[in-house]
């Protein structure tokens, strides 16, 4: 057998294997949401998912059935010189929040990292059981994020801030702007990242929150002074 | 020639062997689990029986990556007491009680090597409450949130079973207590496409 | 994989972090000093309050704070915080000496706290019963949690209650019997023990919550199961009404230690051992209605007897309950409080029209009430800036609240 037979053959394995290997490489960069990575301007990742929260039990007066369900909806959108523009909307239908903020990043090899801010607007309204009720208010999330790439997932861990910048409610014919403290909490929550099925990534996170103030939470007027540790579990699909 | 045959074979196989991997990534196994229970607890009695049975009963689908879901259900023993001749204000009486849970949950799992896998779900706890008390029945049921975790590790002794052990914990919220259960398992793949 | 691991087990570390409430419990009167002076008589009381400036002391208490005596201790109510004090007192020689603790409502802050009226600064008059005394000192200290008193507290007075809060028939009435488990009092809701203490938060009134047990007591008992929020963990579990009454007795503790109080007891310690005048006897469940009804008539019937100025009113919080009052025979006659509609109210001559606050003061609506003769209470209203405006511009009788050391500030202090 010649020798070049020989190579043609082991070249042409080669080249079998690494097109199978490369089906099956994953990549984060073009699906991955919480993981920290560089963006192309104009690149966009959504994230569709549903966060629930064991709330605390002085609060919501029951100790284990009630959990909060939270609809939400991120978006991620690339600008030039690793910058980003990220927004979303959270609901549980009598409650919607909405923010934006830009984000910086920074990737290195397997590590990636970003800083940023967001400001959200929120409202809930109730006017069912008794309640004639409504609710608004504006916050500022600083944060920051850090995540390491493995070979078939990502983790991040992601910290914010969450500082009060007013808030107003109506019951009946009475407002009154409340007066809370500026400085509400913190949050910090981790994310494993990976593809499920072919190409849809999931995202399972779990955050823990140790606010004073926990917006979803509103219809249950806490009058508490003190800081509650909330955790939530969160579930969602990119794209 | 019958170099090139070899060789032919080699390039055929190549396609065929990564043909195996993708073709029919996707599986659907059932899995049962057999084995003891330790109830954890802060109630306070000397006679109180913590050690039972527990069992588990799961449908995951299994798809080409590393995550698996599925539904779970299940067993498991919590506690059970008797007590003889107790005084009280309404006069002296025996006393039994008893609880058992079955969960209903949603299950995640991760292969984090081949064999081993971190499971968790998180669901409703049905706990079911009895004994008697001054000669009437106490019989109650309740639901309670609550989660697992566990860790398991199996070996396949074919392509459609697979044998193994799997360490569990559970939490109930509302009774604020836990369980660790260690089952032995039985994985049977239903179906692949 | 092993970062991973490392990970996971931080957040496990994460996740272990709970809502346990360290509860300070300051000691008052070690060397039990008061067992030295002589309690103060009823015609005393009268002269010590009313509203009185703070000269020392405004991070603790604010500018001003109300004084009132109530069964037997003096309470402080501020507008700081909720902030209130409560403090048992007696006189030696022409002095009088007070001691006992403050707290914030709205969180867990507390330390004790003493004081002493001169002789010569309104001592000799309150002892005497003068009710012309205007010039009145306490001179003080307090600490902060387990600490010793080492900070000056010192108020004046300024001004006796206004008429119109004097003449004011305005009821505040305590949430499940004196206020939440999750207020950290130190007892638990819907107890004889929190009955106790209720008048020393400003009550004049107080709810409670009624069930009954399988085997047809009714007894106290918010939740419709057996919970660790209300209950030490136990042997038994589910709903409260699987249970008979000795079960529930013997087996279930209450979340501080106390014992699941029957209705009856209830009542009769409010008749007996307290001076509060109102009653709202929330009915959590149709099955309890005819029971509470005989036993509320009972007691009633007994507070006339007795002369006592107290009325237990059949709470109908919900549709159901609704509908077994009104097929009660005689049911006009049964003193009772609809939460639901005005109409509502007078489909079954209800005495009470009780809202919910967050409807807002409602005026035009409590007007109605009023033209037909009804009270008007609101529930369960906690928040500060609301009770501060329902009190100045609502007309409602009275405020069912898990503070009611804020809404006796807001109340007292009107001009």
């Amino acid at each position: 057998m010649s020798k070049k037979l020989l190579l043609k053959t082991f070249l042409l394995q080669v080249f079998i294997l690494c097109n199978f290997a490369f089906a099956q490489q994953l990549n984060f960069n073009e699906n991955a949401f919480f993981y920290p990575h560089s963006f192309r301007s104009g690149q966009i990742i959504s994230s569709l998912g549903l966060s629930t929260a064991k709330l605390p039990e002085d609060v919501v007066e029951t100790d284990d059935v009630f959990r909060a369900p939270l609809f939400s909806y991120k978006l991620k959108y690339g600008l030039p010189e690793n910058f980003l523009a990220e927004g979303g909307v959270e609901t549980n239908l009598i409650t919607f929040h909405f923010s934006a903020g830009p984000k910086w990043n920074y990737e290195d090899d397997k590590w990636g990292f970003s800083v940023g801010g967001d400001i959200a607007y929120w409202f809930g309204q109730l006017e069912q059981f008794g309640f004639d009720t409504k609710f608004t208010g504006w916050i500022l999330y600083p944060n920051l994020s850090a995540g390491y790439r493995f070979n078939k997932f990502t983790l991040s861990l992601k910290s914010e801030v969450v500082l009060n910048l007013a808030e107003t409610s109506t019951n009946g014919e009475l407002e009154i702007s409340n007066d809370l403290d500026f400085y509400n909490g913190w949050t910090i929550g981790v994310y494993l990242e990976q593809p499920l099925w072919k190409d849809n990534y999931v995202v399972i996170g779990i955050r823990s929150t140790f606010l004073k103030f926990y917006y979803p939470m509103w219809a249950a007027f806490s009058t508490f002074d003190r800081t509650f540790f909330i955790p939530e579990a969160l579930f969602s699909f990119n794209f | 020639m019958k170099i090139k045959k070899i060789l032919l074979a080699l390039i055929l196989y190549s396609f065929t062997a990564f043909g195996q991997v993708t073709d029919k990534p996707y599986t659907l196994t059932t899995e049962v689990g057999l084995g003891y229970s330790r109830y954890i607890t802060t109630l306070d009695y000397d006679d109180l029986n913590k050690n039972g049975f527990s069992g588990t009963f799961r449908i995951m689908w299994n798809p080409e990556y590393l995550l698996s879901i599925g539904l779970e259900t299940g067993y498991q023993y919590l506690y059970s007491i008797e007590m003889t001749n107790v005084d009280t204000e309404f006069g002296t009486s025996d006393f039994s009680a008893s609880m058992v849970s079955v969960p209903i949950f949603l299950a995640i799992a991760m292969r984090v090597l081949p064999n081993l896998k971190i499971i968790a779900g998180s669901g409703m706890y049905l706990l079911y409450n009895n004994g008697s008390a001054f000669g009437d029945a106490l019989e109650s049921n309740q639901v309670s949130i609550g989660a697992h975790g566990g860790i398991a590790y199996t070996y396949p002794l074919n392509n459609l079973i697979s044998i193994g052990g799997e360490l569990q914990y559970s939490y109930y919220s509302k009774i604020q207590d836990q369980n660790i259960s260690l089952q032995f398992v039985f994985i049977y793949q239903l179906l692949e496409w | 994989m092993k970062k991973t691991i490392i990970l996971f087990a931080s957040l496990l570390l994460i996740y272990s972090c709970d809502n346990e409430v360290d509860i300070i419990s300051p000691v008052i009167d070690p060397s039990n000093f008061l067992a030295q002076t002589t309690p103060l008589p009823n015609s005393s009381k009268l002269v010590i309050e009313g509203v009185y400036d703070v000269l020392d002391g405004k991070d603790l208490l604010g500018d001003q704070v109300v004084v009132k005596w109530n069964r037997d201790r003096l309470s402080i109510f501020s507008g700081n915080n909720g902030g209130y004090l409560v403090l048992d007192g007696g006189y030696l020689d022409s002095v009088i000496f007070f001691i006992g603790y403050w707290r914030y409502a709205t969180n867990t802050e507390t330390g004790v706290a003493s004081f002493y009226i001169p002789s010569d600064e309104g001592g000799v008059e309150i002892i005497l019963g003068d009710t012309t005394a205007t010039t009145i000192r306490f001179v003080g200290d307090y600490g902060v949690g387990n600490g010793l008193a080492d900070r000056t507290l010192v108020l004046k007075f300024n001004r006796d209650f206004s008429q119109a809060v004097k003449q004011s028939e305005f009821d505040i009435l305590a949430h499940r019997g004196g206020g939440r488990n999750s207020d950290y009092l130190g007892v638990s809701e819907n107890s004889i023990e929190m009955i106790n203490i209720a008048e020393r938060f400003g009550s004049t009134g107080i709810e409670i919550d009624a069930r009954l047990s399988k085997d047809g007591v009714p007894f106290l008992y918010h939740d419709s199961d057996i919970n660790l929020r209300l209950c030490q963990k136990s042997l038994i579990w589910g709903q409260i009404e699987d249970f008979t009454w000795a079960q529930l007795r013997t087996l279930l503790t209450l979340r501080n230690g106390e014992k699941i109080p029957s209705l009856r007891e209830a009542l009769e310690f409010v008749l007996e051992e307290t001076l509060l005048s109102v009653v709202w006897l929330d009915t959590k469940d149709v099955d309890v209605v005819n029971a509470s009804i005989a036993l509320l008539t009972e007691i009633n019937d007994r507070a006339i007897t007795m002369g006592r100025d107290l009325k237990i009113y059949l709470g109908i919080p919900a549709q159901d309950i609704f509908d077994a009052f009104a097929a009660y025979p005689g049911h006009q006659q049964i003193p009772s409080l609809v939460e639901l509609t005005i109409d509502q109210v007078r489909q079954v001559d209800a005495d009470i029209w009780a809202p919910r606050w967050t409807q807002g003061t409602q005026n035009s609506e409590v007007q109605q009430m009023h033209a037909e003769g009804r009270l008007a209470f609101c529930w369960t209203l906690d928040e500060t800036s609301y009770i501060e405006e329902f009190i100045n511009e609502g007309e409602f009788d009275g405020i069912l609240t898990n503070y009611p050391t804020i809404v006796s500030y807001y109340h007292y202090i009107q001009q």
